[in-house]
Order: C-alpha cells, then sequence, then structure tokens
C-alpha cells in the first residue's frame, strides 16, 4: 500500500513538471507581441523595451522557464499583463467563485445521481429507468452553452423566476470576506438579502454545469449496483431473510460504491472544465471568465496561471481519488 | 477475444472469422435511430450545400429576422437575412470535416506512439506512456483554450488544440490492444514462420483490434464537434462568418427573446449529430462484444 502511494506520487511530480513545461512552451509559441499589447500602440522603443525588462521578455527562453518555476515554486506566477496585478492574487480572487459553482454542481450530481441511479437499478426497465435512460443520453450529447441559453430564456426571461446572470443582484453590497463564496459568507455572517440573492443566482449556473457529470453518475450507480445485485452475497442475504429495503441500501449499495468514487473525481475534473464554459454565459466572476478575458488580451502569464491552476487542482483530486479507491479497494494497489 | 464467445447460429454460409454485426444492430431501435441519423448527417455533409435553398453567407439585410416558414425560409432567417437552414447545412459538412480532421490527427499520432510503446521496450514503453499520461492530465477544454489563447482564435488553432488533447486516448488504446495481441498465438506462428515485426503489426494485428478503435471514433466524431462548437462559442474556435454551429448559438443568444429560433435550431442540430453518434457507438460496442450484450 505504502510503496503504491509513493509510486502514485512520484508520478504526480513527474506530470506536473511536464505540464509546467508544455504550458510554458504553448504560451510561447504566441505570435503576437505582448510587449506591444502592454504599453500600447504610441509606445516609444524605449518604452517597448522598459517593458520587456520588466516583464523579463528580452530573456532566452531557457532562463525564462527557470525563472518561471522558480518563481512558482514561491507561489509565484508572475504579473498579469492586462491587469498588472501578481496572477496568483487575481486568481485568488476568482476562484472562490469557480468553486462555489463547481461545489454545488457537485452536491446536485450527488444527491440527485445516487438515489436515481439506485432507483434505475432497482426497477431495472420500469420507468424510472428508461427515464434515466433518455437523461443521460440527452445529459452527454447537449452542448452546455446551449442548455444555458435555453434555461436563461425559459426561467429568467419568460418566467422571470430567476436572475439571468451574475452572483448577486446589483442593488446588494457582496457580505463580509470570509471565504469569498457569497452563499456561505452571507449565510456565517446573516446577511439574508444576501443569500436569498446569491443563492437564486447559483439555481441556473450550477445546474446547467451539474447536467452532464448528473447523466454520467446516474448510469455508473446503475450498472455498478446491477452488477453487484447478482452476486452470492445478495442471494444469500436474501435467501436469509433481510428486508430488501437492507439488501439494497445497506449490503449491495456499500459495494457499489467504491468504484463510482473514481467516477466522482473524474468528474471534479470535468466539472472544473466545465465551469469554464458555464461562467462565460452567466457573466460569473470566476476563473474562467478572468482566463476568457487574459486570451482575448493575449495575457500569457495569466492563461499560464489559469491553465496551471485548473490543472494542476483536476491532476490532484485524481491522484487522491486512486489514493482512496485504493484504500477502499486494497486489490487495486498489487495489480 | 470477441470471435470465440460469439454464438455461431447465425454464422452458417459465412466464414467463421466474417461476423454479422448488422443484426445486433438494427435489433437495438435506439442504435437503428441513431444509425439512421449518423447516416443522414454524413449524407448531407456530402450533398447538402446541393439542397440548400440559398448562399449560407449570403446577407440580405431587408429580409433579416424572418420567422421560420415566412417567405420560403424553413428555419428562418438569422440577424444579417442569412437563411438559417442553408447555413445549418452548411455547418454540418463544416463540423463533420472538423471531427474528421482532428480524429485523423489524432489516430494517427496515436497510433504511431501506440505501437511504439506496445512492441518497443520497456524502456521507450514507460517513456512514452508517461509523456501520454502528462497530455491526458490535463483538462481537455482548458489546454485548448491555452492552445487556441496563446496562438491566437482561429479553427486551425483549435483544430490543433483538439488533436493535442485527443491522440493520447487512441495511444493508450493502440498499446493496450497490443499488448494483448502480442501473445496471441497466430502473431507468435507468423513471427515464428518469419513474417517481419512490421507485416505481422500490419497484416495481423491492426485487423484484429480494428472493433474497440471503430467504437471509440464513432463516439468521439460527436465529442470532437461538441468541443469544436463549446471553442467556437467562447470566440476560440471557428470566427464569422463561419457556418459554425456553436458560433451561430453564440450570435443568436443576443436575440433569443424575440428570435428565438436564431439559436434553437443550430443547438437542435448540435445536440442531434452528438446524439446520434453516441447511440451508434453504444450499439456498435454491444455489437462488437457479445459479453456486453447483457447490459
Amino acid at each position: 500500500m505504502l510503496s503504491f502511494i509513493v509510486r502514485r506520487l512520484g508520478q504526480l511530480v513527474l506530470v506536473l513538471f511536464g505540464m509546467l513545461l508544455l504550458t510554458f512552451y504553448v504560451s510561447h509559441m504566441v505570435p503576437g507581441d505582448p510587449a506591444r499589447l502592454a504599453a500600447g500602440l504610441h509606445a516609444t522603443q524605449s518604452q517597448l523595451n522598459e517593458v520587456r525588462r520588466q516583464f523579463g521578455l528580452n530573456l532566452p527562453l531557457s532562463v525564462q522557464f527557470v525563472r518561471y518555476a522558480e518563481n512558482l515554486l514561491h507561489g509565484n506566477l508572475g504579473l498579469s499583463i492586462l491587469t498588472r496585478n501578481p496572477v496568483s492574487q487575481d486568481l485568488g480572487a476568482y476562484f472562490p467563485a469557480t468553486l462555489e459553482i463547481t461545489l454545488t454542481a457537485l452536491v446536485i450530481v450527488l444527491i440527485v445521481g445516487i438515489p436515481l441511479g439506485v432507483v434505475s437499478a432497482v426497477r431495472r426497465d420500469g420507468l424510472p429507468d428508461h427515464f434515466s435512460r433518455v437523461f443521460a443520453l440527452l445529459g452527454v450529447s447537449m452542448p452546455p452553452f446551449w442548455l444555458a441559453v435555453l434555461l436563461q430564456e425559459i426561467f429568467a426571461q419568460k418566467l422571470g423566476w430567476l436572475p439571468v446572470a451574475g452572483m448577486l443582484s446589483s442593488y446588494l453590497a457582496p457580505p463580509a470576506h470570509i471565504t469569498g463564496i457569497y452563499v456561505l459568507d452571507s449565510l456565517l455572517t446573516g446577511n439574508w438579502p444576501d443569500f436569498t440573492s446569491s443563492l437564486a443566482s447559483l439555481v441556473l449556473p450550477s445546474l446547467t454545469l451539474a447536467f452532464g457529470s448528473l447523466a454520467i453518475m446516474t448510469r455508473m450507480v446503475r450498472a455498478k449496483l446491477l452488477d453487484v445485485l447478482h452476486q452470492d452475497f445478495v442471494r444469500t442475504a436474501r435467501a436469509k431473510g433481510v428486508p430488501e429495503r437492507r439488501v439494497i441500501y445497506i449490503h449491495a449499495l456499500k459495494n457499489a460504491l467504491p468504484p463510482a468514487v473514481t467516477v466522482i473525481g473524474l468528474q471534479v475534473g470535468s466539472l472544473l472544465q466545465g465551469a469554464v464554459l458555464v461562467e462565460a454565459i452567466f457573466a460569473w466572476p470566476g476563473v474562467g471568465t478572468y482566463a476568457l478575458q487574459a486570451s482575448e488580451g493575449l495575457d500569457f502569464p495569466a492563461i499560464l496561471g489559469f491553465t496551471l491552476l485548473i490543472s494542476v487542482v483536476y491532476v490532484l483530486i485524481n491522484t487522491i481519488v486512486d489514493i482512496l479507491y485504493a484504500f477502499l479497494d486494497p486489490r487495486v494497489s498489487y495489480s | 477475444m470477441a470471435l470465440q464467445t460469439l454464438p455461431q447460429t447465425q454464422a452458417t454460409e459465412e466464414a467463421p472469422t466474417k461476423r454479422n454485426i448488422l443484426r445486433p444492430l438494427l435489433r437495438n431501435p435506439l442504435t437503428l435511430a441513431g444509425g439512421v441519423l449518423a447516416v443522414l448527417f454524413l449524407l448531407l455533409a456530402l450533398i447538402g450545400p446541393l439542397l440548400a435553398p440559398d448562399n449560407p453567407t449570403l446577407v440580405d439585410l431587408p429580409h433579416r429576422f424572418l420567422a421560420p416558414g415566412v417567405q420560403g425560409h424553413l428555419l428562418g432567417t438569422d440577424e444579417l437575412g442569412r437563411d438559417i437552414l442553408s447555413r445549418i447545412l452548411a455547418g454540418d459538412r463544416y463540423a463533420l470535416e472538423v471531427a474528421v480532421l482532428v480524429l485523423g490527427i489524432a489516430l494517427l499520432v496515436g497510433f504511431v506512439v501506440g505501437a511504439a510503446a506496445g512492441l518497443g521496450s520497456r524502456w521507450l514503453d514507460d517513456t512514452l506512456m508517461r509523456v501520454t499520461d502528462m497530455f491526458l492530465a490535463f483538462p481537455p477544454l482548458v489546454l485548448a483554450m491555452a492552445v487556441a489563447a496563446a496562438l491566437g482564435p482561429s479553427l486551425m488553432h483549435a483544430m490543433l488544440a483538439m488533436a493535442m488533447v485527443w491522440w493520447p486516448i487512441y495511444a493508450r488504446l493502440v498499446r493496450g490492444q497490443l499488448l494483448i495481441l502480442k501473445h496471441a498465438d497466430y502473431a507468435e506462428a507468423a513471427l515464428a514462420s518469419g513474417a517481419s515485426r512490421l507485416r505481422v503489426l500490419v497484416r495481423h494485428m491492426v485487423p484484429n483490434m480494428l472493433d474497440p478503435i471503430l467504437v471509440q471514433v464513432t463516439m468521439d466524431v460527436g465529442n470532437t464537434i461538441l468541443t469544436a462548437a463549446s471553442l467556437a462559442f467562447v470566440g476560440l474556435g471557428a470566427q464569422p462568418p463561419s457556418p459554425d454551429w456553436g458560433l451561430m448559438v453564440a450570435t443568436g443568444r443576443l436575440y433569443v427573446l424575440q428570435q428565438w429560433w436564431i439559436v434553437t435550431f443550430p443547438g437542435l442540430a448540435i445536440l442531434l449529430v452528438v446524439l446520434s453518434f453516441n447511440l451508434l457507438g453504444d450499439g456498435l460496442r454491444d455489437a462488437l462484444d457479445p459479453t456486453l450484450q447483457r447490459r
């Protein structure tokens, strides 16, 4: 077990280094001149040189990479060319909003996906099963940006039940900063108007984000549970008179869920990248919105920072899930 | 492999290696629907532009915002008076071209890397797989965004980015298949009788790993179309005035309140094309691997 964890962590370091190299390389294939963009159209040659010196753009690529990696180890992602703030500070300011929709979507995926999967396995080929099958097909095929536009149209503009976009009604001041997650902060400080407004704003973006993963989660739980329900111990439990409810929810589900853990890990990653699209549509001030603005302005320290942040979180989650899974099912680490 | 477990009942007049995969495909109504739809999309990509009532990029301002059915525009016109049906038909070819190019590159690179890893030395295998892991570690859309953003937004760069994200999947698939096939009796027999390694790979191994590759490609046609449309939607893929479905949704959403048709039909087209290839891919997998049919 220990050697499995060590090996897995070794792989992690290797992958992280490779990522660093790749993102750095990609961001330097830029055809535009970022110094020109930062200094403005009417900058003189000496002003351009000053900007290049300031951002280290005049150094050889290899030196730039070593400097970048060095800085990174100190938590320094460089200066954003557009906002002129440290990228880490910008990302820190935008990340809580991304976390807010991602986590909410994850909660939706879990509390709806697992029961729906169980019901469609138990009532196999029944009405709930057919429903979940159609739902799953739509989930993996629906363009999320289109779904978002439809939801906005129906629930925000036609019915007027929910806000069209943003994190909070523009009439309200943001809650006192504790975590940066508005719903949580307003709840903790007892700021009732902010809480209801931010909760309402959260509904459409997180539903859009959850939709695809929810479909996958449901099918996964269903398939795993069907596997388990055919096994001997379930038959034994039934034969000795354990109530069916207990057989399904205690005996079977306990054995069906560990494989689903891997799927949850993968889904967190896909939720995180899906958040980029969803943020763009709902004007949600998260890192995705930040990155899209950065990409319009050829702001590569910012793009690099964003890509690294999301990728590192993605890889970390996958590593944690792998290790967690090895704990739940020790057979894995020996293979 | 799958060959031995296949029921022999239906293969009466055929050679034993030839399987009738059409029958199980036709039996499942969902697969049938998906298949018919997928073939329709492919056909329309070929002949669609001939059927299109109008030029898909022809700006006709006096006739903008026409509702579906008005003045012979079956699906209406957009904010520049372009016929939406014609644009959707042109977009079908456009989307499928992107999918074919991206998957072609991904398959080519993935096959070479996967074959080298699967048949090469232990050291080569380890190195190549670590590189593959590295690419797989990126969330695909995020890597594509980084590439597209760094190189500047264009369809070309979006396709390059997507190929970068997709090849590792095929490298893994090909390597995995080769690790199994390497020890197959017929491969060892061919090697022992003096066939070169390349010949064994091409003549004996490749035909035996086409099934899983076919399933993966079918599913990925839908996935690449979806990703390309997503990139176009956020402005990092195809650029106006291309008849890209994602782009059409992006501009259409500005007019969604009064002119619902501009955003609805291209979105529906994406949904249907992705759905059809997913259904077909699912059905193919079940048909090619009879052990899965009970599910």
